[in-house]
């Protein structure tokens, strides 16, 4: 089996790339309503000192919107730093739920941007699989780009995982207004090269509005 | 969104954003300093407010979900002849300020900002909606040339005096 390292290479980066921007574009968002918060307080300040009372309640609201923004920024960053270092071994044994929820809430600020929404049902019992997290990160957000794509604005794409026999399954459903993929579209030389360094296996179904990626236990 | 009653002096500003948080906070900065501020979370809303609002200055996020803010300026621009718009934006590129100033936006922030930037910039945007209702004004766009070099808050009263006197 060739691995075609140029292709995952080149996908790799700007897949890391494009949800690094994400995640410091969201961060970004977050110490913006901070900084509006801070000089909403040094307002106050302002006010008070030109004899005007300071309001509690208000002070209390902005002490509790900054509580908020930074257990966000808390969030964003923890996600952050799993999907930092999955890169740090070339094959791992995980728990392929703890893979998905990675990449899920990666692509949460994409779907919103497009007004879609993802759905994550969890697994009824932990799948563990042994695979390149890296990569297999990369493969399902290809996938789930695509599907986020083929729903349009105000549908929800859901994603779950199931065992079945040897293999591991991740389905995106609900695509029913996915086209009928061409050979040349989908999958692309970028899945193409993901399936068979992850020894996986795709399948579309337009019918039944599914993707489904196939994984060796 | 909010809406407050406007009296005669005051600039009437749109500020959309789809971060509801920032949004809400902004608005009442702006408020306190006697702007009369309007939100909208989105581009279809923001159209919406604008045909009934006779806003003097809108202030958009560049990146929002559905219409993206180059969109909405550029629907802005071309049914409110002498709105000015400020574009916000998490990460400020070249390519997107130009594009952004190709379609007419005044000025391009990059978040967080201060607010006295904002200020300035909102005067300029003031000021320069000013020259372009009225230019044919010379004393007038002399005034408003001396006003600008002093402070946004001032300048801003100062302009709003100026152009409540055309009303």
């Amino acid at each position: 089996m060739s691995y075609k390292w140029d292709v995952l290479c080149e996908e790799g980066l700007q897949f890391f790339g494009k949800m690094s921007a994400s995640m410091s574009h969201e961060i970004k968002n977050v110490l913006a309503v901070i900084n509006e918060n801070a000089g909403l307080l040094q307002d106050f300040v302002y006010m008070h000192d030109t004899g005007m009372p300071i309001d509690a309640k208000q002070l209390k609201g902005v002490s509790q919107m900054i509580i908020k923004q930074v257990r966000r920024a808390d969030s964003i960053m923890k996600n952050m730093n799993k999907f930092a270092h999955t890169t740090d071994q070339l094959t791992k044994a995980e728990n392929l739920n703890d893979i998905l929820d990675i990449v899920t809430k990666l692509a949460a600020r994409f779907a919103s941007m497009r007004e879609v929404s993802l759905e994550k049902i969890p697994p009824d019992e932990p799948i563990n699989i042994k695979t390149n997290p890296f990569l297999l990160e990369n493969l399902i957000w290809l996938c789930l780009d695509s599907a986020m794509d083929s729903v349009g604005q105000g549908k929800t794409v859901r994603v779950f995982t199931k065992k079945i026999d040897n293999s591991a399954q991740i389905t995106f459903s609900q695509l029913d207004s996915m086209p009928e993929p061409t050979p040349e579209a989908f999958p692309d030389k970028r899945i193409e090269a993901l399936l068979c360094a992850l020894q996986a296996e795709i399948t579309v179904d337009s019918k039944a509005g599914t993707i489904n990626i196939s994984l060796p236990i | 969104m909010t809406n407050a009653q406007s009296t005669p002096s005051q600039i009437k500003i749109l500020a959309v954003d789809d971060e509801v948080d920032f949004l809400n906070t902004l608005s009442r900065r702006l408020e306190s300093r006697d702007f009369q501020v309007t939100t909208a979370s989105n581009g279809e809303q923001a159209i919406k407010e604008a045909k009934i609002g006779g806003f003097d200055v809108a202030i958009l996020d560049l990146k929002m979900p559905g219409m993206n803010g180059q969109e909405l300026l550029k629907i802005l621009k071309e049914n409110h002849k002498f709105l000015e718009v400020i574009m916000l934006t998490g990460y400020a590129s070249v390519d997107s300020a130009v594009e952004c100033t190709k379609l007419g936006a005044f000025g391009y922030l990059e978040k967080p900002y201060d607010l006295e930037k904002l200020l300035c910039v909102l005067r300029d945007a003031y000021e320069t909606r000013l020259k372009k209702k009225f230019p044919h004004d010379q004393k007038r766009m002399k005034e408003l040339d001396l006003l600008a070099a002093g402070d946004p808050m001032a300048a801003l009263s100062a302009m709003m005096r100026l152009d409540d006197l055309e009303k």
